[in-house]
Parts: C-alpha cells; structure tokens; sequence
C-alpha cells in the first residue's frame, strides 16, 4: 500500500446502505433449501440407529490379548496358593472334628459280627452226604503206587448214588511220596453261598526223605579234558 | 415474532412453519450471503448451510421455546456464513493472488484517473460486486467488522485468526475494496448505455 493512498470510503453510509438491503423472495431457494435439508435428514435418520464401529487394530488387540494372558495367570496362580489364613481353618478344624466325636460317642456301638468260622475236619474217611444234592468232598483214598497215599479232590458233581461212587480220583492234584495219610476235608453247605477267599487251606507239610541222593566221593565227577 | 406454536411446529420438522420462517429471512438472508461470498452460487449455498444449521440449532436446544428468532436469526446466520466462507479451504488459505491476466499497459491519461468519484453514493451493485472481489479473508474481515459491528476481538474470534492478522487484513481489505470501487465503477459507467 502506497503512502499517498487517501481512504475516502464513507464506513457508515456503506454500512447502513449494505444493512438496509433486502432481496425478494424466490421459490427456486426454497427448493434448493429443500434438496440440501433432505441430505441432512436422512443422514440424522441413520445416526438414529446405533453406529457400531470396532476398530480393530494393533492397538486395541494387543492391550485385549495381554490383559487375558494376565488374568489366566493370576487364576493359574490362585488355584496353587491359599490365600485363606491357616490358624483359623485349624481352629474350625478343631472345633469341627469336636463336634464329629461328639456325635460319634452318641452313636450306639455296633454289634461285633460274628465270626463265621468254616470248619475244617481232618477226615481219614471220606465223608459222604446224602442227603446233600450237590457235596464237594475230598476223599482220601488208599495210592496204588508205591505205598504211598494219594489226595484226590473231588470235583463238583451230581450225586445220586450211594457214597462208593461219589469219590473220583483227580490223579493230578497232589502226590505224596511218603504215605502220609493226613489229608483235609472240605465240607460244602449248599445253603451258603461259597467264599473262595475265606476258606482255610492247609499245606500238607512234606517231611524230607531220609536217603536223599547224595553227591559222594564214590561218585566223583569225571573231569573233563 | 414468532409465537410458541410455530417454534415448537419448527423443532418438530414441520415443513410448512419452516419455509413460513424462510421466506422471512430470505431478504436478510440473501443480502448477508452476497456480500459474504464471492458469487451468487456461492451464496445460494450459503443461505442453505446457514438456514439449515440455525433451524438444527433451534431443535437440539432445550429451550427453544424461550429463544427469540427475530433477534438471534441474523447473528447466527453471519457466523454461519462466515464459517462456510472459511470452510472453502481451497479459497481461503490461497494468501495472495497473482492475476497473470493483468494489463501491463499503463494508463497515462491523467484526466481519466483523476475522476472524481462520490463514494458516498456508491450504488449497491458496485459495492457488493467489489467486495465479493476481494480475497476472502478480507471479505469476512471488513464484513463482520466495518459493517456488521463486530469488535476486532469478536472477528478474530469468529475467523480463528490472531488479533494482529485481523487488523492487518482490514487495512489491505480497505485498500482493496476502494480500488475495487473504483475498478467497479468505472465498467459499470462504461457499460451503460449512452
């Protein structure tokens, strides 16, 4: 701006004049107005509903993922250590296990059971049942074979016959070579049901031979070359 | 004035209170915006902006009721045109303007610059074509406070510029819109039939 410039512009009567100015109304603004007011009211319409926008980015993923790892650790660690005070879980402890006795002196004792106590008779006969259906007997009977006895277990078997014919020999159970004639019997009660665990077996003691075989200086062994 | 049963037909959308309320304003309105922007297009645009934002106003505030449209209307309309003018980004921020297409040839008849011109009867046309000439930071600043009133503080509160930019842009504005006026004058002269 030169130095000689001289503002000759009358403010106040440019104002009043600019102030004072009306122009008049035209339908055509109204529908302009009309056209740019219906962007803006179908956008408030759809601003109405609720906008969901997760920006799923690094930075909200990685606070997500680090917080949950914290958070399983911190559960981890809480399942191995008790936080709870120990004198006072002992001394319910106490009081608990004072309130049990209390109640378990009240209760009557039971009944000792009864010794059920299966009879084991040293039978040098063979014992027969008749009137039993089904006996389970063990029988001694006189060992053909080199004087000595045999114990023979009976199986399981339907007797109807006289008591000759229930004993079978079952060569395989047990030899004795020394003709000791002890054997057991086995009594069966029909009625009861048979507890495997409860019978009492007795083992035959087998008493060492008197002329056992001998390594002698007669019998010397050869020595080998 | 406006009567409780029209502003609240207004807050509900009612399109019939609305454009009773348009053509209203549309004087006032159409007179601010030209002188506001550059052309009557721009303006056009401005009367939309500034009536839609001052009716959206009206409806988001509580007390609608209690407003007074006849005094608010005008104030908030100017502050919306001058932040539509400021919202044209890619015309504001342009500092200074080089036209290329400037005659080079110089005047040398000293009678003809030497016209006298009234400028204390300067017709609305010239003045308004001259000022929608000037750069539009000039335009808002010798708009808002030579003819709509406003302190200097006010305008650079509105244009969001410092006080010292504000007093600045009115002493080149003043410059420019007399040599516009003078531009103006001269072809509006030449161009009238004889």
């Amino acid at each position: 701006m030169s130095s000689h410039f001289n503002y000759e512009i009358e403010e106040r009567n440019m104002r009043s004049q600019l102030k004072e100015l009306e122009f008049s109304y035209k339908e055509d603004a109204w529908l302009n107005y009309e056209e740019y007011a219906k962007q803006f009211q179908s956008v408030n319409k759809t601003q109405l509903l609720p906008n969901f926008n997760f920006a799923l980015n690094r930075t909200v993923i990685l606070p997500v993922v680090f917080g949950g790892i914290i958070i399983l650790f911190s559960f981890l660690l809480f399942n191995f250590i008790n936080i709870k005070n120990t004198n006072a879980t002992a001394k319910t402890d106490v009081t608990e296990m004072k309130a049990s006795m209390d109640v378990v002196a009240e209760k009557p004792k039971p009944e000792p059971k009864k010794a059920v106590v299966v009879p084991v008779k040293k039978a040098e006969t063979p014992v027969i049942k008749e009137t039993a259906i089904l006996t389970n007997t063990v029988a001694v009977l006189p060992n053909t074979n080199t004087g000595n006895a045999l114990i023979a277990k009976t199986l399981p078997a339907v007797q109807t016959n006289t008591a000759a014919t229930l004993a079978v020999t079952n060569p395989s159970t047990s030899i004795n070579t020394l003709g000791v004639k002890t054997a057991t019997t086995y009594t069966f009660d029909p009625k009861k049901k048979r507890r495997k665990k409860n019978t009492v077996e007795v083992l035959e003691s087998i008493a060492t031979p008197i002329s056992l075989p001998t390594v002698t200086q007669e019998e010397a062994e050869p020595e080998l070359r | 004035m406006y009567n409780k049963e029209i502003i609240v037909s207004i807050t509900k959308n009612d399109k019939t209170a609305i454009k009773e309320m348009f053509e209203n304003f549309y004087g006032k309105m159409a007179a601010i915006a030209l002188r506001y922007c550059k052309n009557q297009t721009q303006a056009n645009e401005a009367i939309n902006f500034g009536f839609n934002s001052y009716i959206q106003k009206l409806q988001q505030n509580r007390n609608a009721l209690t407003v007074d449209i006849d005094n608010t209307f005008e104030p908030e309309f100017i502050k919306a045109c001058a932040t539509f003018v400021k919202g044209i980004s890619s015309e504001y921020y342009v500092a200074s303007t080089v036209y290329a297409n400037g005659s080079s040839t110089k005047n040398y008849d000293l009678f003809e610059t030497n016209e006298f011109i009234d400028f204390n009867a300067i017709e609305n046309d010239v003045l308004i074509k001259s000022m929608q000439q000037l750069v539009p930071s000039q335009r808002l600043v010798i708009n808002l406070h030579v003819i709509d009133g406003y302190a200097l503080e006010e305008t650079a509160n509105i244009i969001e510029a410092s006080l010292q930019t504000v007093k600045s842009s009115l002493e080149k504005a003043r410059y420019n819109l007399q040599k516009n006026v003078e531009k103006c004058y001269k072809t509006m002269k030449n161009e009238q039939p004889l």
